[in-house]
């Protein structure tokens, strides 16, 4: 009986036994990479960043670009957080966006982000052509898009230019067909609807960003509940009663728990009132 | 040279199978299998500060009837004073010792990383039913639908908006309780009157009747946690027209970081004749306790009325149970007498009626991350907030349940409040840590003899631009803290969703995600443009 110079001695019944043995090994290992960038992924969308460290050692270097990625965010989630890792980490994503896919895509968003929000001192402005760029180069991406909304915050509040908030807001609504996702669109719509009561703006304007909020629904918290009241409020310093009538009835429906119902049943009757006495009756 | 064969290759082919197959099943039996030996009993541990006369009694009740229901599980109820609680429970989860489920509270000073940390959401069950209803007017309700106010304060507060991080035990309201015999034995009847200036009557009469008869008796138990309680809810209440003056958003309220901006804008000051009405309402009430409050405790307070020095003492309907088991003399909960529009100093400047508790519910129990038992630990959590559970925990706490459709005892039903109140938001006292602090700091000047509004008014404004400040920049520094660590799982979340494009929970998990950092974020842009628009004092 003659051997193969790997297995001399064994019959050809074993040694294709272990060759199948081997390529088993073989698929399993490559199972075992995927499911260990998986389990990076997981364990930081689940905040446990020290299992997502240690899911990314057991990951091969083999396993290319998305582990580099996945590399610079546990480095961004690191602690204790240090500008050197960060500056590691913006490098590595810098580099990561010189492609041109949806890799490229999320590495730019987070190389913007850097800047934005992980730096001690944020850069705005590095940040701002950051997403701009981004928007340019993947114009249908989502990171991209919800760079966007990030550039559009930071214009409201932050970046030197414009510096007239009428022209802020105007730039803004100018980036909204660019976010194009109505949950993105209407999230920037809220910060409008914010940024407009701050710069004193008229209610009407304000009503018109809170209705594209409405428009689209699904936000959380009780910033939901408080979406509807500003809508009734608003609408009635401006006069529009019915409007406003319908919006404080949603609002007493919708959200009974909200402790605020009993504000909005006088804002009821006053409405009341207001309707009766523009019908001739007594105020 | 002949080759030796190893002792292995030497073995049958199907002595080797016999064997890797044994060693194999061992394997399996040390890591995946059902354990060999019978499994140890599972102890899971509940800490929390409400260590008052009830509670406590009332949780011992519902694990005595879980462990009967789970004898594998041993569940043990970890008692710890508030003064040292928030160091406590950093030290605990620092170290990896902190019990299954926790006490925690939005409000909590310094603590506000805790939650993310280390606290695991609870969003998923919570939209479930809870199995323990079944039978009960709750069957089929989702958990969440259980509570009285579906978990008002996690909407308001939770550290990820869209996520559940708690479930609460009971609610409550503010409450004048009174010692019925005194009251009956200087006034001749039970009734305490409603009318704020007919109150200050009833105070003059408790005075005279303690000098009359040689005896030093108090209208109001006197102590700072007490008076810190009047004002947090008086000067909400008697300034909420002006407070509606400064809602520009229209939300029919306005919070402590925008009532710190406001004053920052100079769009309110101490001395404008709004606050110094209602400070004076303030000071008619802290003249009612005894001299030197300011450096009393509440626990102090609560001695002050047992011994039957106070005819009143003014606290939440935590303090009910304590105040009615171990007093010597009947207890009875009044509500707060309100002011009204003819009132000669605060008249012209009230909205109306003001809330003096709703529907919120408190006594928030969160379930530690690093449990090793968190199916356990939600299963008691669900049976700890059931129907059945809820009354038993009443019945032997005196506190009454968050939940929903549980009958209420007669002895406890004035505890709670009408929806008949104003909400404003804004606690002028209690704005921020700094402009707090500085507050009872300065507030001698108008209790001390010879001290006045107008002198603590002028004091306030003073000092109050540098105080305020602080505290927002604290706020924009915190709300920043939170932005980072949301890109790390919002990048996580996005680069699952590439894995499975079509899987609807991930994407609304994603959306969600997005939604709740892109609110935060704007809220902390929006602080630092409020902050650089106003000069810094």
């Amino acid at each position: 009986m003659r051997g193969s110079p790997c297995f001399p001695d064994v019959t050809p019944l074993v040694r294709k036994t272990l060759l199948c043995f081997g390529w088993l090994c073989l698929a399993g290992g490559a199972w075992a990479q995927d499911a260990g960038l998986g389990e990076v992924w997981r364990n930081l969308a689940d905040r446990q960043n020290t299992a997502a460290q240690l899911a990314l050692a057991a990951t091969p270097a083999s396993a290319g670009r998305e582990r580099q990625l996945a590399e610079a965010v546990v480095k961004l989630g690191r602690q204790p957080v240090t500008q050197a890792t960060l500056r590691e980490a913006e490098g590595e994503l810098a580099q990561l966006a010189q492609g041109n896919d949806e890799l490229a895509a999320q590495a730019g968003y987070l190389q913007a982000r850097v800047w934005s929000v992980h730096m001690q001192t944020p850069d705005y402005a590095r940040a701002a052509e950051l997403y701009r760029a981004l928007a340019k180069r993947f114009p249908t991406n989502h990171w991209a898009r919800l760079g966007l909304v990030k550039l559009g915050m930071l214009t409201l509040y932050t970046l030197p230019e414009p510096a007239d908030p009428l022209m802020r807001l105007r730039t803004v609504e100018t980036m909204m067909p660019a976010v194009a996702e109505p949950p993105l669109q209407r999230d920037l719509n809220l910060q409008l609807a914010r940024a407009a009561v701050l710069f004193g703006r008229p209610e009407t304007e304000t009503l018109v960003y809170l209705k594209a909020v409405d428009r689209v629904g699904g936000l959380v918290g009780l910033v939901a509940e408080e979406v509807v009241l500003q809508l009734g409020e608003l609408s009635l310093r401006v006069g529009r009663l019915d409007e406003s009538k319908a919006y404080f009835e949603r609002f007493l429906r919708d959200f009974p728990t909200n402790n605020r119902g009993y504000n909005v049943t006088l804002k009821l009757q006053e409405i009341a009132a207001r309707q009766h006495a523009a019908k001739g009756g007594q105020p | 040279m002949k080759k030796r064969r190893s002792w292995w290759r030497r073995l049958p082919l199907g002595l080797q199978l016999l064997a890797v197959g044994y060693i194999a099943c061992l394997a399996w039996v040390f890591t995946y299998g059902t354990p060999v030996l019978p499994q140890k009993k599972i102890t899971l541990r509940i800490a929390h500060w409400q260590i008052e006369k009830g509670p406590p009694d009332g949780i011992d009740e519902v694990i005595k009837r879980y462990e009967k229901l789970h004898p594998e599980v041993k569940v043990e109820q970890v008692l710890v004073p508030g003064g040292i609680y928030r160091l406590w429970l950093r030290t605990m989860l620092s170290g990896g010792e902190a019990p299954d489920i926790v006490e925690f509270g939005a409000w909590l000073e310094n603590v506000t990383d805790i939650p993310l940390r280390y606290f695991e959401p609870l969003t998923e069950p919570l939209l479930e039913p809870n199995p323990y209803n079944q039978g009960t007017p709750l069957e089929g309700v989702t958990w969440l639908k259980t509570f009285e106010d579906e978990l008002l304060e996690q909407r308001s507060n939770s550290p990820e908006p869209g996520q559940y991080y708690s479930v609460t035990m009971s609610r409550g309201s503010w409450r004048m309780f009174a010692n019925t015999d005194l009251l009956k034995e200087i006034t001749g009847s039970d009734q305490v009157p409603t009318r704020f200036d007919d109150f200050l009557k009833l105070c003059a009469q408790v005075k005279a009747y303690g000098q009359a008869h040689g005896k030093s008796i108090m209208p109001l138990a006197g102590a700072k946690d007490n008076a810190t309680f009047f004002a947090f809810l008086y000067m909400q209440g008697l300034m909420a027209k002006y407070t509606f003056t400064m809602d520009r958003d229209g939300v029919l309220a306005v919070d402590n970081r925008q009532l710190s901006s406001a004053y920052l804008e100079g769009r309110w000051r101490w001395q404008q004749p709004e606050l110094q009405a209602s400070l004076t309402i303030l000071g008619q009430l802290f003249a009612q306790m005894k001299p030197g409050f300011l450096q009393l405790t509440r626990d102090d307070a609560v001695q002050e009325f047992m011994r039957g020095d106070a005819l009143f003492v003014f606290t939440g309907t935590f303090d009910g149970t304590t105040l009615r088991r171990l007093a010597p003399f009947h207890v009875e909960a009044y509500r707060l007498p309100q002011p009204t529009k003819d009132d000669p100093v605060i008249g012209k400047y009230l909205a109306g009626h003001f809330v003096d508790g709703d529907n919120t519910t408190g006594f928030s129990l969160y379930l530690n991350k690093a449990t090793k038992h968190p199916k356990e630990a939600v299963d008691f959590l669900r049976f700890l907030t059931s129907y059945e559970s809820g009354r038993s925990f009443m019945a032997k706490s005196g506190w009454i349940t968050a939940l929903r459709k549980v009958p209420i005892p007669p002895e406890i039903v004035s505890d709670l409040s009408p929806a008949d109140g104003i909400v404003a938001g804004a606690c002028y006292c209690n704005a921020g840590s700094e402009a707090t602090r500085l507050f009872w700091n300065e507030v001698y000047r108008m209790t001390r003899p010879h001290g006045s509004v107008e002198d603590l008014t002028k004091a306030l404004d003073e000092k109050m631009p540098k105080a305020m400040r602080m505290d927002l920049e604290t706020e924009e520094h915190n709300q920043r803290l939170t932005l980072a660590p949301r890109d790390v799982g919002i990048a996580a979340v996005g680069a699952l969703a590439r894995e499975k494009a079509d899987d609807a929970a991930l994407r609304l998990r994603r959306e969600r995600l997005e939604s709740a950092q892109n609110q935060s974020e704007g809220l902390t842009l929006y602080l630092g443009q409020q902050l650089r628009s106003v000069p810094r004092p």
